[in-house]
């Protein structure tokens, strides 16, 4: 019993351990860092649906996604390091790879060529025939929280810097069971539902 | 290092050029071209002695002359004559020398006759050898002679008060190695071009009637002054508002902004993407590791495999099995069931033997007889 008491000890010493999960960072203009001053484009006179087929598009990640994704990383290390239970797999399942990778794959299924680039002046260039700006949220649980959130914002840009048409995706739901599995399965549902919203929207306005 | 330092007095003599430029009258254009020149021949005449002082620094000289054994004579009559004649009592306090002993260069940025050298003022800077160098200063500093003379006779001829446009105009005509925003796109000027004879500036060049305006002069009053702060900005180091000032210059004069860049056959920074994005989407992309949900069964599982020592899992599992049956009758706590893993496990039985009863009183000198299978010979009993 003497041993027992200091080990039951520790353990809830380390329960109270927990390094706070950071907050998600609020997104900011997409087009900022892109357009001087982050000036939206004017709306084009091409109207969707557009066609897809055949065509080429250079897809922009905006710097609002990619503090979204430094948050996400953060999340992980806190989960790892900061005295939480955690699955072996958190680093692959907790990153947005998964997630990434559906939104890739639906342009793939809708234009012969897709590509990634740095900025504009890059898609601008002639090389393409529309620019997707790919403006990402994603919000995981506080330490004490259970929601978990998907944003998916896509403009579809003409060469010449012109707004053909916003696509929209969002997923957001809640823990409603103890564990990391529970967790998981919360995150993939509040995904798959942003995920079909974008689907949906890109179906409509890309042939 | 050598080509950059070239690169950037080439730079430091176009900038000094368009310097003249300030608000005067054709006279004070003038003048300042006049000074330019001056100064320009001066180098010139600098960059020439010290590529002579290279082929006969009399302490070279000397060392050879010891190291070989010859008497001074035989060095008057072969080392020099080898040298092209050179003079040793020429040091680097004799007075600048305006010819240059050198043997015509194969890729035409200057050749000689009796008289004079002549510099290619179009072909671009570059020292292939060492004995290069100080002809490739005296080029440069050549052309950009030739450039202000231009300048002169131009602010002459037009009596303009703007310096700038005369010397962006002789700088379009006369090419200064090194000078990137004049090496690209002007065709290449024939050979000769200038030369290193005399001290006085060489004879006018036609003069230009077509140049472009400078972009700079056609920058608003407010993109002026936003750029002059970026300038300034940089200038003092200062990199946190420098970057203001030019994100400040991108959103309200980025035309301009991509015409200078043009002009000075530089490219404007650009947003780069971030490291996890490009990372994330440059995966998928490339069909790595992105097709199916992370969340299935199978991934999960092969995922904690791969995480993990197995081994060391289950031993730690074994480890709290033991803890869990030591505190039970705490709500909740997991009891092994028989002939399972933990119950087969040694650590789980270790920590139970503590619990089995003593033969007898006092300490355990005797262990009760097993009451749980060995796992040590397999054999379970």
């Amino acid at each position: 019993m003497k041993y027992l008491i200091p080990a039951v000890l520790s353990v809830l010493a380390l329960m109270t351990a927990c390094t706070p999960l950071p907050p998600q960072p609020a997104r900011f203009n997409a087009y900022q860092g892109l357009t001087p001053g982050g000036a939206p484009p004017p709306q084009s006179s091409i109207r969707p649906p557009i066609q897809g087929s055949g065509k080429s598009i250079a897809l922009v990640i905006s710097d609002s996604s990619e503090k979204q994704y430094e948050y996400v990383e953060a999340v992980i290390a806190a989960m790892k390091g900061g005295g939480y239970m955690y699955s072996g797999d958190i680093d692959r399942r907790g990153r947005a790879d998964y997630f990434n990778g559906q939104i890739v794959k639906k342009f793939q299924s809708k234009f012969a060529r897709v590509e990634l680039v740095d900025d504009f002046r890059n898609a601008t260039a002639g090389k393409f025939d529309y620019i997707g700006l790919v403006d990402i949220a994603i919000q995981k649980p506080l330490t004490t929280g259970t929601t978990f959130g998907y944003d998916i914002d896509v403009d579809i840009l003409t060469p010449s810097l012109q707004r053909i048409v916003s696509l929209r995706g969002k997923g957001l739901d809640n823990n409603r069971c103890p564990g990391s599995e529970c967790s998981y399965a919360t995150d993939m549902r509040a995904l798959n539902q942003a995920m079909d919203q974008f689907y949906a929207a890109l179906d409509a306005n890309v042939r | 290092m050598l080509g950059r330092v070239r690169a950037l007095a080439a730079g430091a003599l176009a900038a000094s050029l368009l310097a003249g430029g300030m608000p005067a009258r054709a006279q004070q254009c003038v003048a300042q071209f006049q000074e330019n020149a001056q100064q320009y021949h001066k180098n010139l005449g600098i960059c020439g002695q010290r590529h002579r002082l290279m082929d006969g620094v009399p302490e070279l000289v000397k060392l050879y002359q010891e190291m070989e054994r010859k008497s001074p004579y035989e060095w008057q009559t072969t080392y020099y004559k080898q040298r092209g004649n050179a003079d040793p009592s020429y040091t680097a306090k004799s007075t600048p020398d305006y010819k240059v002993r050198v043997a015509d260069d194969p890729a035409g940025r200057w050749k000689s006759d009796a008289t004079t050298t002549y510099f290619n003022c179009s072909a671009p800077l570059g020292v292939q050898a060492q004995d290069e160098s100080f002809m490739e200063c005296a080029r440069v500093y050549s052309c950009a002679l030739q450039a202000s003379t231009c300048a002169i006779v131009e602010a002459h001829r037009t009596n303009t008060s703007d310096c700038n446009m005369v010397a962006n105009q002789c700088l379009q005509k006369h090419r200064i190695p090194g000078m990137a925003s004049l090496d690209s796109g002007a065709p290449p000027a024939p050979v000769p071009q200038g030369t290193t004879k005399g001290s006085a500036p060489r004879t006018p060049p036609p003069a230009v009637t077509s140049a472009p305006p400078s972009p700079v002069e056609s920058l608003s009053a407010s993109c002026k002054a936003q750029l002059n702060q970026f300038l300034q900005a940089a200038d003092r180091g200062d990199g946190a508002k420098a970057t203001a000032a030019y994100e400040a210059l991108r959103a309200n004069c980025d035309g301009a902004m991509r015409q200078l860049a043009q002009a000075a056959d530089v490219s404007l920074p650009e947003r780069q993407m971030g490291r996890l994005s490009r990372g994330s989407f440059q995966r998928c992309l490339s069909g790595v590791d992105c097709g199916t949900a992370p969340s299935s069964p199978d991934q999960m599982a092969a995922a904690a495999a791969n995480a993990f020592n197995v081994d060391e899992v289950m031993a730690a599992a074994f480890s709290f099995a033991g803890l869990a049956v030591g505190i039970a009758g705490v709500a909740g706590m997991y009891t092994p069931m028989a002939g399972g893993q933990i119950m087969q496990s040694n650590r789980f039985s270790t920590i139970n033997q503590r619990a089995r009863s003593t033969y007898g009183q006092g300490g355990p000198t005797y262990v009760a007889p097993r009451t749980v299978p060995s796992d040590i010979t397999g054999i379970k009993k």
